[in-house]
This record gives structure tokens, C-alpha cells and sequence, in this order.
């Protein structure tokens, strides 16, 4: 099987697992080639920081309420970004495509860009895996970078079959980030983040489950994840703020029921 | 974009690059290189204060695109939301793990105590918030379906994974493939690899645990929401479930068929 890993890396650990798992898919036999996906302009962190503070007002609320935050998923906009020429502009010829990036608290805009300009990538099965500080959050870290990649395929006419996400136990903004993620890997899961890291026994597990699961082909990861569903059910925003107000209508009907037996 | 192409990037150029990297990897800074770069430099005071004005100012922004958009939520209105949700938030995966805790201390003590008025505090949710949640879920009395929106808000809450494989007006089913609480909260076989590891294909009978907290007391919750829905509407008993080692959860949603039956004759 051929098959075309491109690569988004501004620290190296993204890059570290892409050889990993290019490694993990020559040993099985298939073809790899690859394509390093990279900005004209990279930025330092501090300007990085700054295009994405829009964000974390979204994040505050997206806690608070679920619907928001699926809103806020499925709407949000990437900055635009100028990448350097491809190496391999046409995807066709691949049997499975491979995208991998680190997870800047967005989707980052080189692959945001990359989607854009790549051809051929109708009916392509694609695969993507990332890597970032803390533990494979649910919601902040997988369904945050995942499914608005997810999303972006299927307009292309691609899917999503496979997806790892690991960590590289490092973050640009300083160790007090590190140990809020260390405290939230103990919190949800019991396990410190270096459990979830790319040479732990889990993320070798993880990475031969994404080679399988890229080879087979057969999962749809929205599909699997749940991320197809428009969402039905609400926040504890929306029940919280909805408390209040059925009180007051169970009172006024209350008082209407008094005011009009006693007419 | 321009049309040429650059070099092909090989494998060999990878590792060589990853070799180079690892040799001179960054490492995640300190706090106290945050206060002692020179100020002139990006990272230093100065963009503290930016940074700090900017976390702040950014949700006071949100909160107030949210008055403008829904004009219908006051000042104090809001801040009471804001605050119950917040508490309410945090406090759900505590107050369900103490639930877990009380079932492995269930025989003496303050375990026992928990244990025996769990399931009144989990009433009480109902009785306190049902009117809201039948309200805001939009819950249709007649359709079993409709219920079923309370057990994917308390799975999205809680980080639960689960799809639902069956959905009619009267019978719907839901598989929960995945949940924190088994092998972590829920007690199983510790040797056990089977349970906890998705990778793991081996034998799974090992990873049995202790499923009464489910099949007790969370079954027991839903129960209560869905009579105060309906009084027709019911759970089947559980016949599979993680903590026995199965590949998953399952909750029958069900509508008595008595009521049905009313509902034909009447008309």
C-alpha cells in the first residue's frame, strides 16, 4: 500500500512520531513517502499566543456549556497562513494519506492551509495523528483538533478512518502548564501524562492501532466518535439557566389556577 | 501558491533530522525564566501584562456577547448561572465517584451511611432539577426517545462514550463502549490487562469487577427521571456491562406496553 504522510512540526516532537509511524507501516510492507508541510513565516510562540486569544473566552464557556462548545467546534475559524511549495501537491496516487501536526490550541493554520491546497483528495482515506502537552483530553485535546480536521476531509470528499494522539510531555508556555495538565491526567484518568507519551507502552499500543486501523480503513471516525450527530442535548448551562425560569412559570400558573378557581 | 515543486523529503532525511533533534530537544522553560528574561525581549513583563489583560478581558467579552445576544438574561440572572454551572460542573464527577467509593465501603462506617442515602441524594437531583431538565432536553412524554437525551447530557458530563443502536418511539437502546469509571472508580481484578487497555484483544472475563454501582444506583437515577417523565416508561435490567468484562454497557429504554394499550382504546 502507498501511502503519503504529511507533517506539520514546529518543535520536533510531531516530527519524532512521524517516523515512528512511517517506520511502524515500512515494517508491514507498505510504501511511504513523505511531505514536510512548512509556514513561509514561522512564528515564535508569543505572536502564536496572540492570534488564538480569541479562543479562550470560547474555551471558558465552552466548560460551562456543551452546546456552546459544539457550536464553537464546528464554527471556528482558522487564521490563513502561507505554506512553502509541496513536494507532493497531488495525493491520487496514494492508497491512504496521513496528516499529523501538533495541537496549537487550534487546528494549526499550515494544515489548515495544507487542506486547502491539496488535490486529490476525494475518496482518499486519511489518517491523523498529533501530538501535544497533556493527556488524550476528550474534549480539549482529541475532539478540539480532530474533528474540524475531521470536518474540513469530508467537504473535500475524504474520511477520517484513524487517529492517535499522544503526548510530548513538553509546552512551550512554561511548566506551570505542565502541571496543570499533570493534574488533569491524575484527575481524569489516574495516570500521570508520561503514561500517554509517545515512547510509552501506550503510545506504542496506539501507534500500531492507528497503522491497522489506517491499512483497514473501515472505521469512520465521526461515525465512531459521535461527531456526525448535531447535538441534541444541552449544557448544565442551559439547565441551570432553565431552572429559574420554570420556577417562576410554575408559580405564575400557580397563581393564575388560585386567582381563576377562586373567580 | 506557486506551481513548483520542492524536493522530495525522504525517510532518510527524517531520521536524520529526528537524530539531530533529539540531540538538542527543547525543554519546557521555568516559571522563574518568565520573570527574569529582559523585559525588551518577547516573553518578558511586558507580554506578562498583555497575556494577563488578555485572559481576563477576552470571557468579560463573551459574557457580554451573550447578554447582547440573549437580552432575556439579566445581570443577576447570569451570575447565578454562571455560578451554578460552574458548581454543578465540578462537582459531578466527585459526587458520582463518592458513589463509587460508598459502594467498596458499603459494610460499616460512613461508607455505609453514604451507601444507604445515595440513592436519595440522586432522587433528589431529580426532584430538585426534573421540571428543568424536561424542560430545556424538550422531552416529548411519548417518545421514549426524547428521555434519552438526559443520559447523553450525564455521559457528556462525564466523559462516557457510548452510541445509541437502537431508537424508537417506544424502545430505545444504548451501548456505552467506554467509561473512566471502569477499572479506575468501578474496582476490578488489578492483574487484569483486559479491562482498561482499548489495545488489549485477550480474554476479558478477568476484568470482572463491581457493577452494582451501575447497575444499582445509576440505573436507579435514570428510573427516577424517566417515571417522573412517564410513569410507563422503564429500564430493562442490565445484561451486559463493562465492569463484567463485556465490550459494553447496555441500557433498554422501554414503554409498557399497558400504556399502549390505553392509548389505543382511548383512541
Amino acid at each position: 500500500m502507498n501511502v503519503l504522510i504529511a507533517f506539520y512540526s514546529r518543535t520536533g516532537y510531531t516530527k519524532e512520531l512521524a517516523l515512528i509511524i512511517a517506520e511502524e507501516l515500512v515494517s508491514k510492507g507498505h510504501e511511504v513517502e513523505l511531505e514536510k508541510i512548512e509556514p513561509v513565516k514561522e512564528d515564535n510562540m508569543w505572536p502564536l499566543l496572540w492570534r488564538t486569544q480569541w479562543y479562550w473566552g470560547a474555551l471558558a464557556l465552552g466548560i460551562l456549556s456543551n452546546r456552546y462548545r459544539e457550536y464553537f467546534i464546528s464554527n471556528y475559524r482558522i487564521p490563513e497562513v502561507d505554506i512553502k511549495p509541496l513536494a507532493h501537491p497531488d495525493v491520487s496516487k496514494y492508497d491512504r494519506v496521513c496528516i499529523g501536526c501538533g495541537k496549537q490550541t487550534i487546528v494549526p493554520c499550515a494544515i489548515e492551509a495544507y487542506l486547502r491546497q491539496v488535490k486529490g483528495l476525494k475518496g482518499k482515506k486519511v489518517g491523523g495523528f498529533a501530538t501535544w502537552a497533556g493527556p488524550p483530553l476528550k474534549h480539549f485535546e482529541v475532539e478540539h483538533l480532530f474533528r474540524p480536521i475531521a470536518d474540513r476531509l469530508e467537504r473535500r470528499g475524504a474520511s477520517l478512518v484513524s487517529i492517535v494522539g499522544l503526548s510530548s510531555r513538553y509546552h512551550e508556555y512554561h511548566n506551570q502548564m505542565l502541571n496543570i495538565f499533570e493534574f488533569l491526567s491524575r484527575v481524569r484518568y489516574g495516570k500521570p501524562i508520561s503514561y500517554f507519551s509517545v515512547h510509552s507502552d501506550y503510545g506504542r499500543q496506539h501507534i500500531k492501532l492507528f497503522c491497522d486501523e489506517l491499512v483497514k480503513g473501515t472505521t469512520d471516525i465521526k461515525d465512531s466518535r459521535g461527531w456526525r450527530r448535531s447535538f441534541q442535548g444541552t449544557g448544565i448551562l442551559g439547565v441551570a439557566s432553565a431552572s429559574p425560569w420554570t420556577t417562576l412559570e410554575r408559580m405564575r400558573t400557580r397563581f393564575e389556577k388560585k386567582v381563576l378557581d377562586k373567580a | 501558491m506557486k506551481d513548483t515543486q520542492t524536493k522530495p523529503f525522504t525517510l532518510d532525511d527524517l531520521k536524520k533530522e529526528v537524530e539531530d533533534w533529539r540531540r538538542k530537544r527543547p525543554e519546557t522553560k521555568t516559571f522563574s525564566s518568565f520573570f527574569t528574561d529582559p523585559v525588551d525581549r518577547a516573553g518578558g513583563m511586558r507580554t506578562l501584562a498583555v497575556l494577563c489583560t488578555t485572559l481576563i478581558s477576552v470571557p468579560l467579552i463573551e459574557l457580554a456577547n451573550l447578554l447582547v445576544v440573549r437580552p432575556s438574561l439579566t445581570i443577576f440572572h447570569t451570575t447565578i448561572v454562571v455560578t451554578g454551572t460552574i458548581t454543578l460542573r465540578f462537582l459531578t464527577r466527585p459526587l458520582l465517584r463518592l458513589g463509587c467509593w460508598a459502594v467498596r465501603k458499603k459494610d460499616k462506617g460512613i461508607g455505609k451511611l453514604i451507601y444507604d442515602n445515595y440513592g436519595k441524594l440522586l432522587h433528589l437531583t431529580i426532584v430538585l432539577l426534573g421540571p428543568s431538565l424536561k424542560w430545556y432536553f424538550r422531552i416529548d412524554p411519548d417518545d421514549i426517545r426524547s428521555a434519552g437525551k438526559f443520559q447523553e447530557w450525564i455521559n457528556d458530563t462525564l466523559g462516557v462514550e457510548g452510541i445509541w443502536v437502537e431508537s424508537d418511539i417506544s424502545r430505545a437502546v444504548r451501548h456505552e463502549t467506554w467509561c473512566p469509571f471502569v477499572g479506575h472508580d468501578i474496582p476490578y481484578d488489578p492483574t487484569c490487562k483486559g479491562k482498561y487497555d482499548p489495545t488489549y484483544t485477550g480474554d476479558k472475563s478477568c476484568a470482572k469487577g463491581c457493577p452494582e454501582y451501575c447497575s444499582v444506583l445509576m440505573v436507579g437515577w435514570l428510573k427516577d427521571f424517566l417515571r417522573y417523565i412517564n410513569p410507563d416508561f422503564d429500564l430493562e435490567p442490565m445484561k451486559y456491562m463493562l465492569p463484567n468484562g463485556d465490550d459494553y454497557c447496555e441500557m433498554v429504554y422501554i414503554k409498557k406496553q399497558g400504556h399502549m394499550e390505553a392509548e389505543e382504546v382511548g383512541g
